[in-house]
């Protein structure tokens, strides 16, 4: 038996603790063992008899109070969890201790320790703030603030003038918001700016994309409007001429007070990110009397939706007013004789499951008292007290996440015991058994991280992160990539019905062949079936063709999140970042089919220096057959092939970014509202569709599951001889008939 | 050209006028340039500055020491002088400056000084300015380096006042006090208290040469510098560095408080074991590693493990550093004492009189606690009762 000091909050007690219990050894005893065990157990009889004859008439021994805290969690470890940091607070509040555990072996749970009070008279009290979070899930320490998910409605694009009067937000300056600029025929025919706006010669034509805002002027005055950023930005293959026009009335073009199409000609591509100052379309107003007026925002553009950051506000009170240059926050800290004691880091909100508990110690009682830390209440983050800063735990105030997520419960009142889970039950939803198909393949359910911050590509980095839990239900998803000849099968079969895809929506057709020399189309859709590319996948679709596809196959696109989990999470114990389980770029020695694409000037003079990705470095080139050996090596534990090479491909959702690494402000709204189960963000006419996976053109790194690139979805600028695309499916698609 | 530079030209053409015509309407100044010129053996030895009504002026530079033997450090001096004289004529100030503080080295005189404190005036060097009109007039004073006309006294009166007025007065305050304090990348020159009307420590900026900073006079003193944007710089070994740049205008009188932060240190503390507990200061801070910010110092440190040797170190933190240390666990190897035998022998004699002994004389009861499955038992603290 050790005996060890601890020193908590200023009073130093000696305790003992209870030892390793090594006894229980196996084999048989020998002779001499025997022997020796005989005369041990004579003298503790002796001694038993002496603390019987001495200890007659005595009190009996009350023991301290001490509660028993089992921690369990029905995550899988270590998946998602691997580590627990737990935070003790006083009666009041004050943070007195911190410890960060490692328990990265599902074994090592349930956690368990003591909590003892040496008061035999009163016992004592003490909250705990547990959190359990996966390894490297952690930030320095901010002190998190409490944080409440915003709500996120897509932004809508009128069809027609009489629905944009009715339904333009309003906003009432100084105020800077998001509108979405979109297509609408209708639209554009019925709204033309008039004035210096119209130069009325033969190259003048009417706008192709749209949108307004009611804009409420209070005071008199000067006005500017201007858009501060676009999305996508105009180095992302777009060039707009915005057009902004102001109307007293919304639905009268006589009443246009201002207009402004100054940039006239097509602005200059920008490399990337925000528009400079110069290159921001703005409107200078006078004078502008109380009341209502409508801003037109239009654009004659070739790939006309975007989202426009728009800012309203007077001219002599333009710019934003600066946050405060010093934070007033003191975020809670512990603080142990004066000595500052704060752990550096602290569990990302995001990826942790946060406890708040009371733990009250009866004097002379010894009792267990078992916690749950269940994976709904991952990110949802504990909340200390109901200010939005607090410098300590307020006990009446406090709440957390008990099993629901969003939703906390007080600490104070909350039942003193939870049923113990199952570990690994979260999210778990086994594929039924039955034989495996060739075509499908079962993906359990389960939950994961989405997102990778370690990807440290310039921009693909910022993209990836910040990381999240998801949990995803069970889905089947296509086994390969969807090929020539089944699209092929399905062109005959809708040709001629309702269900027959617009031209616009068909991928592009190359009668020639793909030659190993960069010269030619790499489009591998041939109408003709001329140059035996039917096992190839099908590249050169657009968004809504690929959907269309998958719609008519009673499926869908598969989500972001779940195309993610199927490279990289699902059926195995640990994610890995590439879909074939390891966690290095592959090498040209792999039968991967990547690193086939001649960089040309082109690929520079087009998309700019962020084009980095194109890569030659293993030779060849073009896309290969789904089932050619030269790619055998792509395939994931759960048999999912090309995931990391031959083409990348479309997902269900809109392109906008996680929220890390400075995004512009306002463009993660998306992201930042979704919830824990199956997020993704769905949106029925964004600027950018998101693409997942390397493809035959691109370098090794960007093989990796995590990795996200964007891209208009129509082929209004080019189509992608990169991106294909494989239907996910609810229930398991009917199998295919012969010869299919 | 400013009203009062263009006076000043009009001074300094006046004056160089009177070198190159010696006229006597021109008087003391071409007298005195003359003895600084010449060095005649009567300046020198009565010490006598010639005023308005003095002796005529030599026309011919070096006549009157056409029969003593000629000094090379004193021509050489007069050719600079008259130098500086010709820049002067042509607004090159900086040029100027530099002939006259070459001749001024080789012979310093009260003139001479009265010159430069002209030219650096013109230059925008308030300061030095200032400086370099006080100095003429302890020259002035002190009989040995020729003396100034009256008008030249009042000028240097006139130029003071003027100059007092331009420069720029600072209480600084200082925290520490024996930080390294530099403005413009250069150190402070510290005039002895007893400046007029200053009761502070006084130091003045702008007149040393480049280099690193210096220790101030005083935790508050009083900082005179040139008008204009200036970078004042404060260092200590152990504290982070602090950066003010600010501009002054002509004139101002200011407060100015420049404190500097402690760098804390770093310790980090691994083992080779996992769930090794460390304390640092008696302290527990959790499992190794652990990773803790403190200000300098020394810290007993220890990182313990059942069944494994207690590793034991102190910590010497200068402030700013990071300590690492990793502490090599050893399991630890039974000794005599830990052999059964040994205990059985001895549990066997003492067993019953030890228990009975203990049992009579036991302190108030109490249990082991469990520490669950992590070993770890943590005492709820006593309520603190709250003092207001």
């Amino acid at each position: 038996m050790s005996a060890r000091k601890q020193s908590v909050n200023g009073t130093t007690t000696s305790l003992d603790v209870r030892g390793d219990s090594n006894a229980r050894r196996g084999g048989a005893l020998s002779g001499a063992v025997a022997r020796r065990t005989a005369v041990l157990s004579r003298v503790w009889w002796l001694v038993l008899v002496c603390i019987g004859a001495n200890g007659c008439g005595r009190e009996p021994i009350v023991p301290f109070g001490e509660v028993i805290v089992e921690i369990h969690t029905d995550v899988e470890v270590p998946k998602l969890v691997s580590r627990l940091r737990v935070d003790f607070f006083d009666e009041r509040g004050a943070w007195y201790l911190s410890r960060d555990i490692s328990a990265p072996s599902p074994a090592q749970w349930p956690l368990s320790f003591s909590v003892v009070s040496n008061n035999l008279a009163e016992g004592g009290r003490t909250f705990l703030r547990l959190r359990a979070y996966p390894a490297g899930g952690e930030r320095a320490y901010l002190g998190e603030r409490f944080w409440e998910r915003p709500p996120y409605t897509p932004p809508r694009v009128p069809l027609s003038l009489t629905e944009l009067c009715q339904q333009a937000q309003t906003i009432v300056p100084p105020e800077t918001v998001w509108v979405r600029r979109g297509q609408s025929q209708a639209l554009a025919t019925a709204i033309l700016p008039e004035g210096d706006c119209d130069p009325g010669d033969a190259a003048w034509r009417p706008l192709d994309a749209l949108n307004g805002v009611h804009v409420d002027i209070a005071e008199a005055g000067a006005y500017r409007f201007e858009i501060l950023d676009t999305y996508p930005a105009m180095g992302h293959g777009t060039r707009s001429d915005n057009v902004l026009f102001l109307r007293s009335a919304c639905d009268d073009a006589s009443t246009q007070l201002a207009c402004n199409d100054d940039l006239g000609i097509t602005a200059p591509r920008v490399p990337d990110g925000e528009l400079t100052a110069s290159q921001r379309p703005r409107l200078f107003v006078e004078h502008l009397a109380p009341g209502r007026y409508t801003l037109f925002i239009g654009s004659r553009a070739a790939d006309p939706v975007a989202d426009l950051r728009l800012r309203v506000a007077p001219a002599d009170a333009w710019e934003e007013a600066p946050p405060p240059e010093t934070d007033p926050w003191a975020p809670p800290r512990w603080i142990d004789e004066g000595s500052d004691d704060t752990p550096v880091t602290e569990p990302e909100p995001a990826l942790t499951i946060d406890r708040l508990l009371e733990v009250v110690v009866d004097p002379g009682v010894i009792r267990r008292q078992v916690v749950a830390l269940r994976g709904a209440c991952v990110g949802t983050m504990a909340r200390l007290s109901r200010e939005s800063a607090p410098e300590r735990l307020v006990p009446d105030a406090a709440e957390s996440c008990i099993d629901s997520e969003s939703e906390r419960l007080p600490v104070i009142g909350a039942p003193a015991g939870d049923p113990p889970p199952g570990i690994g039950s979260f999210g778990s939803a086994p594929c039924p058994a039955g034989a495996a198909r060739d075509d499908v393949v079962c993906v359990p359910g389960g939950a994961f991280v989405l997102g990778d911050r370690t990807a440290d590509a310039d921009d693909a980095a910022s993209l990836s992160s910040p990381e999240r839990v998801a949990r995803l239900q069970r889905f089947w998803l296509d086994r390969r990539e969807v090929t020539v000849a089944r699209y092929r099968s399905y062109l005959q079969a809708v040709t001629g019905t309702d269900e027959e895809p617009p031209d616009a929506w068909k991928p592009r057709n190359n009668p020639t062949p793909i030659h190993g020399d960069n010269t030619g189309s790499q489009c591998s859709w041939d109408q003709t079936e001329a140059h035996d590319r039917e096992g190839f996948p099908l590249s050169c679709i657009p968004w809504q063709g690929a959907r269309a596809f998958c719609k008519r196959a009673a499926g869908d696109l598969p989500t972001e999140a779940q195309w993610e989990y199927a490279a990289t999470a699902a059926g195995v114990r640990v994610e890995t970042p590439y879909p074939w389980q390891e966690t290095s770029p592959p090498s040209c020695e792999r039968a991967i089919v990547f690193g086939r694409m001649k960089p040309l000037a082109q690929h520079r003079e087009y998309f700019g220096e962020v084009w980095l990705h194109v890569s030659d470095e293993c030779g060849g080139y073009g896309p290969l057959d789904v089932d050619d050996e030269r790619g055998a090596d792509d395939v994931t534990s759960l048999g999912l092939k090309g995931m990391g090479g031959n083409l990348s491909e479309w997902v269900r959702d809109a392109g906008y970014p996680y929220g890390g690494g400075g995004v512009v402000e306002g463009l993660d709204r998306c992201w930042g509202a979704q919830p824990l189960d199956e997020p993704a963000c769905l949106d029925d006419n964004p600027p950018l569709r998101s693409v997942r996976g390397g493809s035959w053109a691109f370098g090794a790194y960007w093989l990796a599951g995590a990795l996200r690139g964007f891209r208009v979805p129509d082929g209004s600028q080019r189509f992608a001889t990169y991106i294909g695309f494989r239907c996910a499916y609810t229930e398991p698609p009917p199998e295919p008939e012969a010869g299919e | 050209m400013t009203g009062s530079s263009a006076s000043m030209m009009c001074g300094i053409t006046g004056w160089v006028r009177g070198v190159r015509i010696a006229s006597r309407h021109v008087t003391g100044i071409v007298v005195l340039a003359a003895c600084v010129m010449t060095g005649t053996a009567r300046a020198e030895d009565e010490g006598d500055a010639p005023d308005e009504s003095g002796d005529a002026p030599n026309e011919k530079p070096g006549g009157a020491d056409e029969d003593a033997p000629v000094d090379p450090k004193r021509e050489r001096a007069r050719a600079l002088f008259g130098e500086g004289s010709g820049f002067v004529g042509k607004s090159q100030w900086a040029e100027a400056l530099g002939a006259f503080e070459q001749s001024a080295a080789l012979r310093p005189h009260a003139v001479t000084r009265y010159n430069i404190g002209v030219c650096l005036r013109a230059t925008g060097r308030y300061v030095a300015a200032r400086q370099a009109f006080d100095q003429a007039l302890q020259d002035h004073e002190a009989d040995d380096r020729g003396r100034l006309p009256h008008s030249l006294l009042e000028e240097i009166e006139a130029f003071s006042k003027e100059i007092d007025g331009i420069l720029v007065h600072l209480d600084v305050t200082l925290s520490p006090a024996n930080a390294a304090i530099a403005v413009d990348g250069r150190p402070l020159e510290v005039v002895q208290a007893g400046r007029s009307g200053e009761r502070l420590p006084v130091a003045l900026a702008g007149t040393r040469p480049p280099g690193p900073g210096r220790r101030a006079p005083a935790a508050h003193f009083t900082l005179i510098l040139n008008p204009g944007a200036h970078v004042v710089t404060l260092s200590r070994k152990g504290y982070e560095d602090a950066v003010v740049n600010d501009t002054f205008a002509p004139g101002t009188h200011s407060e100015l408080g420049l404190k500097i932060a402690r760098l804390p240190a770093t310790l980090v503390v691994e083992a080779n074991e996992s769930d090794a507990v460390v304390t640092v200061a008696g302290r527990d801070v959790g499992y190794a590693p652990v990773r803790l910010s403190r200000p300098g110092g020394r810290y007993p440190i220890t990182v313990e493990k059942d069944g494994f040797t207690t590793f034991e170190t102190t910590a010497s933190l200068d402030p700013g550093q990071e300590w690492r240390v990793s502490a090599d666990l050893a399991h630890e190897s039974p000794a005599l004492w830990q052999r059964w035998w040994f205990w059985t022998t001895l549990a066997s004699s003492m067993a019953s009189v030890v228990v009975t002994t203990w049992y009579v004389t036991r302190p108030a009861p109490q249990h082991s606690p469990d520490g669950g499955g992590l070993d770890w038992v943590v005492i709820v603290p006593e309520p603190t009762v709250l003092a207001w």
